[in-house]
């Protein structure tokens, strides 16, 4: 079977030491940041990614993505723990994990959200292997005015990231389009927007965008309000579940796991998406609904299974097509650029050691999760007790050496100021980020793949309607404007009842 | 009472402030694409998308800032900036930039974390110190040890006491 050999080189791959040990340091990590508020994912990929310039591509893709998926564990224990969801999509896990830790059953929901997760990654990650070669082969058929439509999906769906107005996430595409086109244009070589500066030749810096936006903007929030934060549990016991548990999780995490696989592969935010989906679903479900927002196992399980699996199925837009479904995929996009391989339908043909390698390391690091955080809980619960003021400084200080060493350039160590202080200021104002960096990682790739759609069909702007999967697409860009406009426009009504009271 | 007050922007203020945010990088971006060659549809020049996407920035932002004005006064509640935050790490990014080379990983480190770690109202002269000290130590290990960066040790700012 080609699936069974092409498993095997991607094990062959995984299991190198180096790789064993780097996979094992980016789930480490991810938890480490998963589990400290204050820092996420997408920060940590960025300021990483410069460190990953010496290994070898799959090595750096195997630690990278080791990050995003060992968030979503470290993300979940903070839930349980503190009521404080490290990552968005463990805010559902705190409603019940929370409760079931203050009734004393912290271990078993901490054990149940590691189970639940570890199960959904594996089968999730089953999914991506199955799934992606076939859709890559269709991809592979598509020609510019398809690849441009695609993009603008990818763009438009993003705005259902956003928690706020549907407007200003779309000027934040716009804005992050319009910072993408600074440097030396690729056809003709003009340098634009450059103010004279050499360094901005070969465009603004993304990592150092991405540690603004995402570390230093988010440093200056806390520094707002500095509050201490409360640790209602400092020891865990008993990370048992008892055959009751076991009886009442199946159901949740099987249904959490297709939900989680399905959603996943939507662009944009499908994991916060499959967790609030699979709540919902195992309350609706549920015999005594009462129970959920009181300690409901299955409240867990559920949502721990459907975020993970998301987490996997997201890799698939990715490796399929080459775009990111979110900030931290767009990292990974920025990983794969900067390791010289253009992401898209082409890595599992051209890389299949690369391709196969991340599918297998994402196994053996949901396996290493599992002991990571069961076992080792006590640590974990040590590190909340790491206060913010030590924490940030540090932050600070490897966003700086981190950009700096990419190109030995003081200018992206300048950028990141610049960029913390522009995304403090538009978040404060209530744009939200995740829009922005879509739309520079992809602003190059739309505006070449535009570009060349209009020279081959001679300067006809209607080739992108009159092509069917371009047309296709392009609707379904429409629709997802729409339906993310509808839930506005209700809560406007709500608002103004709010008013009037 | 009053101090809350200060604490709550109207909504209307900050759609308004956004808008206006955007449409004045609009400007400024569509401004300077005009000088570059615009080309046909057949052959896009390099202005053709900067200006397209300027213009569309432009058109957002201000629906941003229209949207914000037909709103009544609604109180969004944020917290007070931390402007001595903001300036003592813009500082320290800028030291980091400008002098990371002559001064070397340790003195640099030191100095940029003790500047941030001032950020904190929690923190004190003392504790940043030790704080600077043990994040100087973490990152001499896995920066210059663990992973082999280009700065210097000890830059050649300090002269004879230069290490690699």
């Amino acid at each position: 079977m080609e699936l069974l050999s092409n498993l095997a080189l991607g094990f062959e791959t995984a299991f190198t030491p180096v790789n064993l040990l780097w996979c094992f340091v980016g789930v480490l990590l991810g938890t480490l940041v998963g589990v400290l508020p204050g820092i996420g994912p997408t920060a940590t990929i960025a300021m990483l990614l410069p460190i990953t310039f010496t290994f070898s591509p799959v090595t750096a893709l195997i630690m990278l993505s080791g990050i995003y998926y060992g968030a979503q564990y470290g993300g979940s224990t903070t839930a349980i723990l503190i009521n404080l969801p490290g990552e968005s999509s463990s805010a559902v896990t705190a409603i019940d994990g929370y409760q079931m830790a203050r009734k004393g059953r912290a271990g078993p929901a901490l054990a149940t959200a590691a189970l639940g997760s570890f199960f959904a990654g594996s089968v999730a990650t089953l999914i991506l292997a199955v799934a992606a070669p076939p859709l890559a082969r269709v991809a592979l058929n598509f020609g510019a005015a398809e690849y441009f439509a695609l993009l603008v999906l990818g763009l438009l769906v993003s705005i259902s990231l956003a928690h706020g107005s549907v407007l200003k996430a779309l000027a934040m595409i716009c804005l992050g389009l319009v910072l993408g086109t600074v440097g030396q244009d690729v056809t003709t070589g003009t340098p634009r927007f450059t103010m004279g500066f050499q360094e901005l030749y070969g465009g603004i810096n993304f990592v150092s965008l991405a540690v603004g936006m995402f570390g230093v903007a988010e440093i200056f929030r806390n520094l707002e309000t500095e509050r201490s934060r409360e640790i209602g549990v400092s020891r865990v016991t008993n990370l048992w579940l008892t055959k009751e548990d076991f009886r009442r999780i199946i159901g949740p995490v099987l249904r959490g796991t297709g939900l989680g696989s399905v959603l996943g592969i939507l662009p944009g935010g499908g994991h916060v998406l499959a967790s609030f989906a699979s709540y919902s679903a195992e309350k609706n479900l549920s015999k005594n609904p009462k129970e959920f927002g009181h300690g409901a196992i299955e409240g867990v399980a559920g949502p721990e299974s459907a975020n993970n699996a998301a987490a996997q199925t997201s890799f698939i837009p990715l490796l399929t097509l080459g775009i990111p479904a979110h900030p931290v995929m767009a990292l990974i996009v920025g990983a794969f650029i900067l390791q010289g391989i253009t992401p898209g339908p082409n890595v599992i043909n051209d890389q299949p050691a690369l391709f196969w390698g991340i599918i297998a390391s994402m196994w053996i690091g949901n396996a290493m999760l599992v002991i990571l955080n069961l076992p080792l809980i006590g640590l974990w619960v040590k590190m909340l007790t790491i206060p913010y003021r030590v924490l940030f400084p540090a932050i600070v200080i490897f966003a700086s050496i981190g950009c700096y060493s990419i190109n030995n350039n003081p200018f992206d160590v300048y950028a990141i100021a610049v960029f913390g202080v522009l995304g403090y200021v538009l978040i404060r104002l209530g744009c939200e980020p995740a829009p922005l960096l879509l739309g520079f990682v992809l602003g190059p790739l739309l505006e070449e793949n535009l570009r060349r759609a209009m020279i081959i069909s001679r300067g006809d702007p209607t080739v992108f309607l009159t092509r069917p999967i371009s047309a296709v697409l392009l609707a379904m860009g429409l629709a997802c404007v729409i339906v993310a406009v509808l839930p506005a426009m209700r809560n406007k009504r709500k608002e103004v009842f709010v008013e009037d009271d | 009472m009053s101090e809350q007050a200060l604490h709550k922007q109207s909504r209307m203020g900050r759609d308004v402030l956004a808008g206006l945010i955007f449409l004045v990088i609009a400007l400024a971006f569509a401004w300077e694409a005009t000088h570059y060659d615009m080309g046909r549809t057949i052959r896009m020049g390099p202005g053709f998308i900067p200006l397209t996407l300027a213009v569309l920035l432009g058109i957002f932002g201000a629906a941003v800032a229209i949207s914000g004005f037909r709103k009544k006064n609604e109180a969004a509640e944020t917290g007070p900036v931390s402007w001595r935050g903001i300036a003592l790490v813009c500082i320290s990014l800028v030291i980091f930039g400008a002098y990371g080379r002559q001064l070397g990983i340790v003195p640099v480190v030191f100095v940029c974390v003790f500047i941030v770690a001032l950020a904190s109202v929690k923190n004190t002269i003392l504790s940043a110190l030790g704080i600077a000290a043990a994040l100087t130590v973490l990152c001499y290990v896995v920066f210059k040890l663990g992973l082999g960066m280009s700065l210097p040790t000890i830059g050649p700012a300090f002269g004879p006491f230069q290490r690699f």
